[in-house]
């Protein structure tokens, strides 16, 4: 009989609670309790068959119906109670097939299969009569029948026509929002977010990171990964008689054996090695005494020969542990490292120069020199024309020669006690015009040479000159009283420096002193006097020159050189020739490279496509640098320093912009006399020769060809 | 180098020393040799020296060192020619000018000195005294540099000279071989822009003229006395003997590309010039082209051609004195340069009587004489002057002038 107790328990429990229960009686063989757990189990069929098992899927509906049969396991989960039931887990079912138990309960006995003597008639005769037939089951787990209950049924109907598996709605009235008609007004407040008017550039990267990925072959499409599968499944073979050399090596494998390093030989046992030496190695007293009174590092040999009459009297080697283990450590310990020895020679590292014998044609001789300056010959220049040479000194005076016979053709006495510092040719060839600066004053000169309708024209040209009704110069241009001169322009301060522009029209000139400088732009054809730069950019300008071709000014500080754009009236560059008081600039005839001279012996050539730095900086001078000139027509640039040397360079300039100048020193130039620190005051090119003038000051001109 | 070397002695002055090969060492130079031949021949004159000729080489070192520098074969008998030395150069007069000397033409002894005061003088050399002297500068209160001058062969008796001057102008001036008349304008040329610096007479009519123009002009007509000079008025004609009659041309040849320094004449037909561009251009005058050009590697100073050698020698921009063949295209010639100078070659002139003799006057103050059979070492230097040589002239009276920027101008005898 079943207590009371157990009989509550057992009415609170669901019906596959009992099952269990029953299969657990069954098994104690106690048909009594087995005959009233299945009148228990015919009764709560009967009256909770309805809600005990789908009560989890539909509680909500059971609840009012069945209130009062609920128990705590009804709407919760029973999968506890189920284990308490069977413990055998999830394991097929078949494996029990072939045994009369289908598990054990939690005491580990074994759970008995429910009687099943149906056979296939019964099942006929069922299907034929029974009208649940259709919704009866067997439950696998526990081999019982189980009738469907309609709503279990309905649950099954939903989910084969795939619906929601719970009677929720699913198609709940549509309040259409936001639908696709403009609305008048906004339906809300909110600003129209970001994300929809801006392309998210997380979702980018992602299919960038993506796309990479897939280019790189680190994702694989599906075909290739099964074209890859598809590989791995064959079989691989291997060439069991291939050589060792043809079965490919790993990387590592390969630079090991690369690296593989012999182990030092030891050097083969000579005849004092031998058992039997002969007598000569034998140690005599001396020389026994000798080798053990040194320390055994010092000793030349570590044993002493020893003479055996046969090789049976040979003891044991009593160092061979010894040698061994020292050999160990030595081949374990010694550093061995292959060395990485650089197969050079020096003369392959020193840049690879063409020999000057191809450079030619390059000043090489001394062939006239110009006497007549007293003084220091301060500034030189060449006609365009190439037949005359225009020079200035400290004599205060201006003489034109002519260069092919040394000839002094003109002298323009300027002044009697200022030096001349600098003079110049008039670049325009229709012109006979020389600006000389001197004092604080700067003359243009027609010191009427060479052809004679050029010189007449010239004179023409100034003298024509009529002052325009509002004529307004900074300063002042006056008719000249000197023999020679045709106008004085009168400065503020001592001219320093003087440079044409290209066309011959505009001059400008450097006035001022080591503290302070103006430049001055003067136009010859309106006589007017420009300042382009004002009096707030306090620079102490050393050298101006214009470029050949374009309208840009470069103006030498002490320590850079500026590069004035004309036209738009703004620097464009500043250069950094890296120098510490820059004495000269010249301009390649390109426009494109700079050289800057300095007066601590420094010669720096600035590539403007490169950068504003110095391609290269040549230091061959002794001294300072007084004057550097490029040459116009041949690859040639000169520079003239103090200890009394021109040094003439070959610097060929490419028209590719992937190559760089050539720049190679090819002669140096000796012959002017150096006197209180001074020596080669100012270099210059022939127009059309490869020769080089040098001003000395010694008040001798040379020429160099 | 040792040994010994066959050679066999001819020559047409001494027909006494042709006899058979001689076996002499290499160690033989030319007093050797002239030893030689004086034990083979002894009606040797005092004082005369000779000189040896080894396949058109003249032999101025040992044997062995002259056959390794042309690079003769040792094993083979060699023909020696001997000659007798030309005799050194016998100075004669000195003639110090105002300025300097810019150039000199000579004809007989007669001398034409243009100097860089403006002024051409004539000067006998014979006698050492000048003739006259007269401005040639369009300007005379401010004289042009006189760049050139040269003779016009006229076969007048008067003789006729140009002179090509800095400011342009070619001055054309005439004078009556007497001594005590000057010579007087015949007309100023004008057509050049910039300096004349050479001037080359081909004939009578013809002159060329070259300048820093680049141009070669070509003036015709320049012996003949102006049209109608006898019948202009008094005052006119005064001021046409002044500076004589002007006259223009616009005729001229282009070619160089930058100053032309100097000319010479080939033929009546043909002259060259050359200049620095450091080309020589060989130009026809019937056709007014240029038929070759040669080019050169310096800039010329100065050319002259030999009619006897057919060769044209250059002073140039550098130490060397050059031969060029002007038929060829390429100008070479076997010697090709003669280095002994150790500045610039300012002028060269061949001797008109021998086709081996050349005259060189250089920038290093020195004069020298040359037998083109031997390149390396001159016949004789001549050094009297103390600053640049800057022109020379070798007359066909075997009168040797040379002038410079000393102001001196020398004349040797050359027997």
């Amino acid at each position: 009989m079943i207590e009371g107790a157990t009989k509550r328990k057992l009415e609170k429990i669901s019906k596959g609670e009992l099952d269990d229960l029953k299969d657990m009686v069954l098994k104690d063989k106690d048909d009594d309790v087995v005959d009233e757990i299945e009148e228990l189990y015919e009764d709560e069929n009967d009256e909770s068959s309805e809600d005990s098992e789908a009560s989890d899927v539909d509680s909500l509906e059971d609840s009012d119906d069945e209130g009062e049969k609920r128990d705590e396991f009804e709407d919760g989960d029973t999968s506890d109670e189920e284990d308490r039931r069977n413990t055998i887990g999830n394991v097929p079912i078949e494996w029990y097939d072939h045994l009369p138990h289908i598990g054990y309960d939690l005491d580990g006995k074994k759970i008995a299969k429910p009687i099943k003597n149906k056979d296939e008639i019964d099942d006929f005769l069922a299907r034929c009569e029974d009208p649940d037939y259709w919704r009866t089951i067997t439950d696998r787990s526990t081999l019982r029948d189980h009738k469907l209950t309609p709503e279990e049924v309905d649950f099954i109907k939903r989910l084969t026509k795939g619906e929601y598996a719970s009677q929720v709605d699913d198609t709940p009235e549509w309040i259409d929002l936001y639908s696709h008609e403009v609305e008048e007004m906004p339906i809300n407040r909110a600003p129209e977010s970001k994300a929809s008017f801006i392309p998210s550039k997380d979702e980018r990267n992602k299919v960038n990171k993506l796309a990479m990925l897939i280019r790189r072959g680190i994702i694989k499409t599906k075909v290739e990964r099964e074209r890859e599968a598809r590989e791995k499944a064959k079989p691989k073979y291997f060439n069991v008689w291939s050589k060792q050399e043809e079965l490919e090596k790993s990387r590592s494998q390969m630079s090991r054996e690369k690296m593989a390093f012999p182990a030092p030989k030891l050097p083969l046992p000579g005849h004092a090695e031998s058992y039997r030496p002969a007598p000569e190695f034998v140690f005599d007293e001396s020389e026994k005494l000798a080798w053990e009174a040194e320390e055994p590092e010092d000793r030349k040999q570590s044993w002493m020969p020893q003479h055996f009459s046969n090789l049976r009297t040979v003891p044991a080697y009593a160092d061979f542990y010894k040698e061994r283990f020292e050999r160990c450590l030595d081949l374990y310990l010694a550093p061995r490292q292959r060395k990485m020895k650089m197969n050079v020679k020096k003369e392959d590292l020193i840049p690879k120069l063409p020999s000057p014998k191809d450079l030619q044609p390059f000043p090489t001789f001394q062939a006239l020199t110009f006497k007549g300056h007293v003084g220091m010959v301060r500034s030189i220049s060449a006609h365009p024309s190439g037949q005359f040479l225009a020079s200035c000194g400290d004599d205060g005076t201006a003489r034109v020669w002519e260069i092919a016979s040394g000839r002094c053709l003109r002298l323009i006495k300027l002044s009697e006690d200022e030096k001349c510092l600098k003079v110049s040719w008039s670049p325009n060839p229709n012109l006979c015009l020389l600006i000389i600066g001197y004092g604080n004053k700067c003359a243009v000169v027609n010191p009427q040479v060479g052809d004679k309708r050029i010189v007449d024209a010239t004179n023409d040209l100034i003298d024509s000159w009529e002052e325009p009704e509002e004529y307004r110069s900074r300063l002042n241009w006056s008719s000249s009283t000197v023999v020679g001169a045709k106008l004085i322009i009168d400065h503020l301060a001592e001219v320093r420096d003087v440079a044409w522009h290209s066309k011959g029209d505009y001059f400008a000139c450097v006035a001022g002193t080591n503290a302070k400088t103006t430049v001055y732009l003067h136009q010859l054809s309106t006589r007017k006097t420009q300042l382009p730069f004002t009096s707030a950019q306090k620079n102490v300008f050393q050298k101006i020159t214009f470029h050949p071709t374009r309208p840009l000014f470069y103006l030498a500080t002490q320590r850079y050189v500026k590069v004035w754009n004309l036209a738009k009236q703004e620097m464009q560059r500043k250069l950094e020739p890296n120098v510490k008081w820059v004495s000269s600039i010249a301009v390649h005839k390109t426009g494109d490279h700079v050289l800057v001279g300095d007066f601590s012996t420094r010669l720096a050539w600035i590539d403007l496509d490169l950068s504003q730095r110095p391609f290269k900086t040549l230091r061959y001078h002794k001294k300072a640098i007084r004057s550097c000139k490029f040459h116009n027509r041949y690859p040639l640039f000169a520079s003239g320093s103090d200890d009394g040397t021109i040094i003439v360079s070959h610097g060929r300039v490419y028209n590719d912009l992937s190559s760089d100048p050539l720049i190679v020193p090819v002669k140096v130039l000796k012959g002017i006399k150096t006197t209180k620190n001074f020596g080669v005051m100012d270099v210059e090119f022939h127009p059309n020769h490869p020769w080089v003038f040098g001003a000395g000051v010694d008040g001798s001109i040379r020429l160099y060809t | 180098m040792t040994g010994e070397i066959v050679i066999k002695l001819s020559s047409p002055d001494f027909p006494a020393i042709d006899a058979e090969a001689i076996e002499v060492p290499l160690t033989t130079g030319p007093e050797e040799l002239t030893t030689l031949v004086e034990g083979l021949n002894a009606k040797l004159d005092e004082g005369v020296q000779l000189d040896f000729l080894l396949r058109d080489q003249l032999i101025r070192t040992s044997l062995a060192k002259h056959l390794e520098e042309n690079e003769i074969e040792t094993d083979v008998k060699l023909d020696i020619l001997v000659l007798k030395k030309q005799d050194a150069p016998v100075p004669e007069n000195s003639y110090t000018a105002e300025d300097w000397i810019s150039d000199i033409a000579s004809r007989g002894d007669q001398v034409l000195l243009a100097s860089y005061d403006g002024t051409v003088a004539l000067w006998d050399a014979e006698e050492d005294e000048v003739l006259f002297s007269v401005n040639c500068s369009r300007n005379v209160d401010q004289s042009e540099p006189i760049k050139c001058v040269t003779w016009v062969d006229t076969e007048k008796e008067d003789s006729i000279f140009a002179a090509g001057s800095m400011d342009g102008d070619i001055a054309i001036f005439r004078w009556e071989n007497d001594r005590t008349k000057k010579a007087v304008p015949m007309y100023s040329l004008r057509g050049h822009h910039g300096s004349v610096e050479t001037v080359a007479c081909l004939s009578d009519r013809v002159l060329v003229s070259g300048g820093q123009d680049k141009h070669v002009r070509v003036w015709k007509d320049i012996a003949e006395l102006p049209q109608g000079w006898e019948e202009l008025s008094a005052k006119k004609r005064a001021k046409r003997e002044e500076r004589g009659e002007v006259k223009t041309s616009d005729v001229y040849l282009e070619g160089h590309s930058e100053s032309i320094s100097c000319s010479t004449v080939m033929s009546k037909e043909e002259f060259a010039t050359a200049g620095m561009d450091n080309t020589l251009r060989i130009w026809d005058l019937n056709k007014m082209s240029e038929s070759n050009t040669l080019q050169g590697v310096k800039a010329f100073f100065d050319i002259d051609y030999s009619q006897h050698s057919k060769l044209i020698a250059s002073g140039s921009s550098d130490r060397h004195v050059r031969l060029w063949d002007p038929r060829t295209t390429t100008g070479k010639v076997s010697a090709q340069s003669l280095t002994s100078h150790t500045l610039w070659v300012a002028t060269v002139r061949w001797n008109p009587n021998d086709r081996n003799q050349l005259l060189s006057g250089s920038y290093d103050n020195v004069v020298k004489m040359w037998d083109i059979r031997s390149t390396k070492t001159p016949l004789y230097d001549m050094q009297k002057h103390e600053d640049k040589v800057l022109c020379s002239d070798w007359s066909r009276s075997k009168l040797v002038v040379s002038g410079g920027s000393d102001k001196q101008i020398h004349s040797y005898r050359v027997k």
